[in-house]
């Protein structure tokens, strides 16, 4: 028997996504006690990053949970919405009705539920799948089957002809599968050298637990074409770059340096030579940007659209320009072990702080009085809280307004090569377009993957409604896809996925509960911006008048007196 | 108040190389893991010691011939409560102290489960030791030496009793930690933390954030 949680807290936080995870920190941060429990056996819920068997597992539940197959469904946003929508209006049936169900549902029975006056007791389903339209394909060679072994003697015959390396054998599903060090996220991010999350991280010290790698180079994909060229980020590269002539490399110098006193000066932007509110690709042009250029810094460097208006674009260029050079070559920084470090970082921190975590874990009711929540049931215990935050996904169905889900494309795919001849290389490569693709690489040198390993991932808001229509033709692009054969200079591709992530603002997604805060999935971007910001103003909301994450002493400063309390070792 | 046998100190400057590694503790609540920790990096006990502290991350130096060992240790900071500890903990972790206490039999069976554990998750390399905590209560004793002892030997643990509270072997578990510890060049590199681990650490950046322009 598992001992009991305590009988009061003053949050209760459901999911260990990265929202969460930053509000519970926060709460914790400033001595307040936290209850966080996450249904899941892993810490991130979306946020996290999978060994190879749980990525498979996780694949298949999602093929089975569909209904064995997964057909292109373009209406799925449509469905969504409707499900939303029905569910609604759930709730207003008979509570009487509702408390008598609730018991088989909740493992303590009613006469302990210690209920005052207008209080009710209701049952906590789980809540809403967000992710759709999962298709994994493996092409590697399984066990067994006799087709398949002769397919391997062949290639074991090839493998002797050309003695290759300390290359020993290819790689099984089976090897993959018993190798242990890999990190593969399901919401992959960069982090900017100098953007929101790095700059958090640094300030309220939880930089201590994490490690990352930079991102070695910005891939561009010539326009008309699969090849891929490095754009040019610093100084030298630009002045070595084979792609550009000299004309180019003098013009895109001149700009960089530009951008650079724009971060100094950025009053410079405000009168931005009367194209503010012009798109920025006319800016371009007036400037003598060739098409080469024009396509190097809307796509890769200020990631923007050519429609973008200028004052929008430069401030993107800021951004970039302010975080490169800060560790390397590229402004981005990529987490050693994955993007799961992030939410799990967090969590520590809170942990030390006091944060109480279970999980496997949910609450199974709440007990309210009219729209507050006093306490919430999980198992057999009452337990008083002041506020609750859940993910989405731990959010019963019937609380939530009817909204316009946002479905995001992703894929991952692992190969045994970069999609452009390097060892170890972390890449971010973007596809224009109405609808832009971000795809980032990461390797084995980041220690996600087993030696020789790459993981390749790709994104964009939906445009068919299905992750493997919007996706397929980069993954055509990146790798000899149908076959997943190594030839032309594309890797070798051994497993793959496309799925589904359904996205929506849950600023205002229930008024049911007013101690009732939700976190919304993690939406389309590089950084994590959107997140803090989110985490951030949920916070506020709980505690308007303290500060959010202030620094975390160090070790050395840590004082230890005859009894501890989290007041007397915060020393800031 | 802390008796150090065979443990220097280090003050200031330091000769010779200095290896880095990450330490991790496991074991069930209330065995001693935050107190043997604190008895080996401030020489402190205290008797009735609450089950997290804020102190979740501590360092302590080693002197060993001509060679620094510097341990970064982190604490279970309680998420071990509830079976939900992090697979961050382990990650990059050189050494781990499994810790039970001899007067309880269930911590003994818990600290097998984290020796599975370890050896399933962790580096292949890490270095495991053993420890019976709480030795200066031997006459409630319900875990004995030899079976302890047996079971370290069979999956190559390093073993010892411990007292955080009478400080015994407490720096002496450390120590032979740190003797068993590759010491090559690479040894600290596949580590997940602390200087000596790879690639980018932001802690060691902000001092120069504030620094506006770094292009050269």
């Amino acid at each position: 028997m598992e001992p009991g949680f305590e009988d009061e807290y003053d949050l209760v936080v459901i999911g260990t996504g990265l929202t969460e995870s930053i509000v519970a920190t926060a709460c914790s941060r400033i001595g307040k006690k936290v209850l966080h429990l996450d249904p899941n056996d892993y810490y991130g819920d979306l946020w996290t990053s999978f060994t190879f068997p749980q990525l498979d597992d996780w694949a298949r539940r999602h093929v089975q949970l569909a209904g064995g197959k997964n057909l292109p469904d373009n209406g799925s946003q449509h469905q969504q919405q409707q499900q939303f929508q029905s569910q609604h209006n759930h709730d207003q049936n008979n509570p009487s009705e509702k408390v008598n169900n609730q018991t088989s549902n909740i493992g303590i029975s009613l006469s302990k539920v210690n209920l005052t006056a207008g209080e009710m007791v209701y049952p906590w389903e789980s809540g809403i799948n967000l992710i759709s339209n999962v298709e994994p394909v493996s092409y590697m060679i399984n066990e067994a089957p006799e087709k398949q072994d002769l397919d391997k003697a062949t290639e074991e015959e090839e493998e002797d002809v050309e003695e290759a390396d300390d290359e020993t054998e290819p790689w099984t599903f089976e090897k993959l599968s018993t190798e242990r060090n890999w990190g593969i996220d399901l919401v992959p991010r960069l982090l900017y050298s100098r953007g929101a999350m790095v700059n958090l991280l640094v300030s309220s010290n939880i930089c201590r637990y994490l490690s990352f790698r930079s991102i070695e180079r910005i891939l561009s994909c010539l326009p008309g074409t699969d090849e891929l060229m490095d754009v040019p980020c610093t100084r030298q590269d630009i002045f070595n770059d084979s792609y550009t002539s000299l004309i180019e490399k003098r013009v895109l110098m001149r700009f960089i340096q530009l951008c650079l006193e724009l971060e100094r000066r950025p009053d410079l932007i405000e009168g931005f030579e009367g194209f503010e509110e012009q798109p920025f690709i006319e800016y371009l042009r007036s400037k003598g940007f060739t098409p080469l250029l024009q396509h190097l810094v809307l796509n890769s460097i200020a990631m923007v659209d050519p429609t973008t208006p200028t004052q929008e674009a430069m401030e993107q260029l800021k951004r970039f320009v302010s975080s490169s050079g800060r560790f390397g070559n590229t402004p981005f920084l990529f987490p050693f072990y994955g993007c799961g470090e992030i939410p799990q970082a967090f969590c520590r921190l809170c942990a030390v702080f006091g944060g109480t975590y279970c999980l496997k874990r949910t609450i199974d009711g709440v007990v309210a009085k009219d729209d507050v929540i006093n306490s919430i049931i999980v198992g057999s215990q009452q337990i008083k809280c002041q506020n609750l935050v859940c993910s989405l996904s731990n959010v019963p169905k019937s609380l939530l307004v009817p909204r316009q889900v946002t479905n995001i494309s992703r894929a991952i795919f692992i190969s045994s090569g970069s999609v452009k001849d390097s060892q170890c290389a972390g890449s971010l490569l973007r596809f224009p377009g109405p609808f832009p693709i971000l795809v980032v690489e990461s390797s084995w040198a980041s220690l996600i993957a087993p030696k020789g390993i790459f993981v390749i991932y790709a994104w964009c808001d939906s445009f068919t409604g299905n992750a493997k229509e919007d996706l397929l033709p980069i993954a055509r692009k990146l790798f000899n896809f149908e076959s997943g054969d190594e030839m032309n200079g594309k890797p070798k591709l051994l497993w793959s996925c496309f799925y589904n992530q359904a996205t929506v603002d849950c600023s205002s997604i229930t008024d049911k509960y007013q101690n009732l805060y939700v976190t919304s999935p993690p939406v389309n971007e590089l950084d994590y911006d959107v997140a803090i910001e989110e985490a951030k103003s949920i916070f506020d909301t709980l505690l308007p008048d303290e500060e959010f994450l202030p620094r975390a002493p160090d070790h050395d400063e840590i004082v230890i007196e005859g009894t501890q309390t989290n007041q007397e070792i915060d020393l800031d | 108040m802390a008796t150090r046998g065979g443990v220097q100190r280090v003050n200031g400057s330091t000769q010779g190389k200095i290896f880095q590694y990450k330490l991790v503790l496991l074991g069930e609540s209330a065995v001693g893991k935050s107190s043997l920790v604190l008895r080996f990096v401030k020489g402190q006990f205290h008797e009735y010691q609450e089950s997290t502290i804020g102190a979740a991350f501590l360092t302590q130096t080693l002197c060993l011939d001509d060679t620094t060992v510097k341990f970064e240790i982190w604490d279970t900071a309680g998420q071990e409560r509830y079976q939900s500890l992090a697979p961050m903990y382990y990650r990059g972790a050189q050494a781990a102290i499994v810790v039970y206490d001899i007067t309880n039999q269930d911590t003994f069976n818990r600290a097998k489960t984290w020796v599975k554990e370890l050896q399933r998750q962790a580096s292949p390399n890490i270095v495991i030791a053993l420890a019976g905590n709480k030795s200066d209560l031997a006459r409630k004793r319900a875990v004995e030496m030899e079976q302890a002892q047996v079971y370290a030997e069979e999956n190559n643990l390093l073993f010892m009793e411990t007292s955080a509270k009478t400080a015994m072997n407490v720096n002496e578990i450390f120590l032979e930690i740190a003797k068993k510890l590759p010491k090559s060049d690479q040894s600290s590199a596949g580590g997940g933390s602390g200087s000596g681990r790879p690639g980018v650490d932001l802690t060691q950046s902000s001092q120069n954030t504030s620094s506006g322009c770094c292009k050269s």
